[in-house]
């Protein structure tokens, strides 16, 4: 009998040292001396081999391929021995944040710069310059580590396309008709952005996903709850139908930080929504 | 000649927190790494208002801000400032957007502390032959971001908060300020509350906004943002303010008529899109609005802080505001 409130992973879990430093800098055994330790705790076996592979790397790529995938491993195994219901992806170790992950991945997209997130915290923020669509696979070698290493059931968190829009600048999608209002102009900017996003970056990523054995994908949304007017609910709506549209897969969703009534008004429209896709 | 009529029609304005610098911005992060010292910090804030008020002086404005580069959030210096309010670690979200603020917790009476002036603006960076500005949040919405758990209900509250930032305005009065800003978004924003703003709300929120003000000789304008103002204008222009501000791009103004002898401050470049607004559509939008007012004048400003922007995007959005309001004046 399956569990009424199975534990799940919904998102990142914090970056070793060892891999943080990896990422940019060629490690010695002393920068691994964590990894051991973690290594017996964890139970991965082949840690020594792993280790031997990892310090051997010559080019950057390699060294950064044998990182990454071991740092999942790593993931994997701390939400296993916890004994989550479901394991994700192993702390999305693969991933730098949410935001930036996809977008350095979409053609058309520009990084403009910083805007403030809350005190020293900062977020780089982009802006659509022309017609996007995907350059290349965003998710998919992170899924195939996974689908190799796990020993759970998975799930794949990704990045919905209301976020990414509501998060970006819409620069080359203005809204067109100048004789609308200026709030209406925006949201039919809005609208063009997100419909571009579903179709040329998110659905090609989901695509791929599904064709490599994904059977659960999370599309993580928190920038839906901060919006719960009726305009911006539709569009959500409609934008969240449209992505997952004939996939054979299962579906969640995952927000945060809402406003006050963000999962009040969000649960009002879940009806709306398709979960579960058959091809 | 350029410049000398871009001074002789100086109707724009900044208001709020404007974005730092990226220069700025590595060093804050450094600083929190453990790796930067805090004055250099300090010199870098020097440095971004000195270089915004150059921009404001090239461009021809009169009144000034100084960007309010070490401002955390909208509501921390006037937090910092009082009694009976503490920020916890706990961090809200800024109304729709991707930002966050530190949510004030009303734990006891409140009370204005001694206070540096320089908290709010940094008068020894700016040019004393023009005015400064100091935006804050106005009563209502500071007293509705906040958490209260001394006084028995929201509207001891806000009278609690009007008379406090009514001390801080006075003291930054006498500290040189001349023009305050008021920012209520929370009148026309609604999203995150269930029930509209009703009658005796909007009252209790106006009585607060004219508490705050009175008999300080200074300019104040009351500036709504992130939603529409139409119901609640013909009530903010009976304050003893001179000047109203709302959000163009959120504000459906094709049904208003507007008699007034106040200021209209239109918010009519995008503090949330990067697209810098060319200025010759700046100035036919705002003659389009100014046929709906008989009698009030135009000032052109950001709809809300360009903080919401990064540096670049807001510099050449400042600009594009001094140069509409050129083209507005020859227009009219």
């Amino acid at each position: 009998m399956s569990k009424l409130y199975p534990v799940q992973e919904i998102g990142s879990l914090a970056k070793p040292r060892w891999r943080t430093k990896g990422l940019t800098q060629p490690l010695s055994s002393k920068d691994l001396v964590e990894a051991e330790e973690w290594a017996q705790r964890l139970g991965i076996p082949d840690f020594q081999d792993r280790s031997k592979q990892l310090l051997a790397a010559q080019g950057l790529n390699d060294r950064v391929r044998e990182l990454l995938e071991l740092s999942t491993i790593y993931g994997l195994r701390l939400f296993e021995q916890t004994g989550l219901d479901n394991v994700g992806v192993g702390g999305e170790q693969q991933r730098v944040e949410m935001y930036e992950h996809v977008i350095r991945g979409v053609e058309g997209m520009r990084v403009l710069g910083h805007v403030q997130s809350f005190d020293f915290k900062y977020f780089n923020k982009a802006v659509a310059e022309s017609k996007i669509h995907r350059k290349h696979p965003i998710y998919l070698q992170e899924f195939l580590d996974v689908k190799k290493n796990a020993k759970g059931q998975l799930k794949v968190p990704i990045t919905g396309p209301y976020t990414l829009v509501d998060w970006s600048f819409s620069g080359h999608y203005s809204g067109g008709r100048t004789s609308l209002s200026l709030k209406k102009q925006k949201q039919e900017a809005k609208r063009e952005f997100l419909l571009d996003f579903v179709q040329q970056v998110i659905r090609p990523e989901i695509r791929d996903l599904v064709d490599a054995g994904a059977e659960w994908i999370q599309i993580d949304e928190p920038a839906i709850t901060t919006h719960p007017e009726p305009a911006d609910m539709d569009l959500f709506v409609e934008g969240w139908n449209e992505t997952v549209r004939g996939f054979n897969c299962k579906f969640s969703d995952h927000t945060c930080y809402p406003s006050q009534i963000g999962y009040k008004v969000l649960a009002q429209y879940c009806q709306q929504r398709q979960y579960k896709s058959r091809g | 000649m350029k410049l000398q009529e871009y001074v002789m029609s100086p109707k724009a304005q900044l208001g709020g927190i404007y974005p730092r610098s990226e220069q700025l911005i590595e060093l804050t992060r450094s600083y929190d790494r453990a790796k930067t010292d805090l004055d250099t910090v300090k010199k870098q804030v020097e440095q971004d208002t000195l270089e915004l008020t150059e921009l404001q002086d090239d461009s021809g404005f009169e009144t000034f801000s100084d960007g309010a580069f070490a401002w955390q959030d909208q509501l921390r210096p006037i937090v910092e400032s009082l009694d009976g309010v503490t920020t916890g670690t706990r961090y809200d979200r800024w109304f729709d957007t991707n930002t966050f603020y530190k949510k004030p917790i009303v734990g006891g009476k409140i009370g204005v502390h001694p206070f540096e002036p320089k908290n709010f603006i940094r008068a020894d960076l700016l040019p004393r032959t023009k005015g400064w500005k100091v935006t804050l949040p106005g009563p209502y919405t500071f007293s509705e971001l906040s958490e209260n758990l001394y006084y028995p209900n929201q509207s001891n509250l806000l009278s609690a908060v009007a008379a406090a930032e009514h001390e801080i305005i006075k003291r930054l009065k006498d500290a040189g300020v001349s023009r305050f800003q008021l920012s209520e978004p929370c009148l026309v924003y609604r999203p995150y509350r269930e029930q509209a703003l009703g009658k005796s709300e909007l009252d209790n929120a106006l009585i607060a906004l004219r508490k705050t003000v009175d008999g300080i000789q200074a300019k104040f304008s009351v500036h709504t943002y992130f939603g529409d103002a139409t119901t609640i204008l013909p009530e903010l222009l009976k304050l003893p303010v001179d000047t109203v501000g709302f959000d163009l791009f959120e504000t459906d103004y094709s049904k208003l008529k507007i008699e007034t002898t106040k200021k209209l401050a239109l918010g009519i470049v995008d503090g949330r899109e990067s697209n810098a607004e060319n200025p010759k559509w700046i100035a036919e939008t705002a003659t389009r609005v100014s046929k709906h007012v008989i009698g009030g004048d135009i000032v052109l400003v950001p709809n809300s802080d360009l903080k919401f922007v990064p540096r670049k995007v807001a510099d050449i959005k400042a600009r594009a505001l001094a140069q509409a309001t050129r083209l507005f004046e020859e227009a009219r």
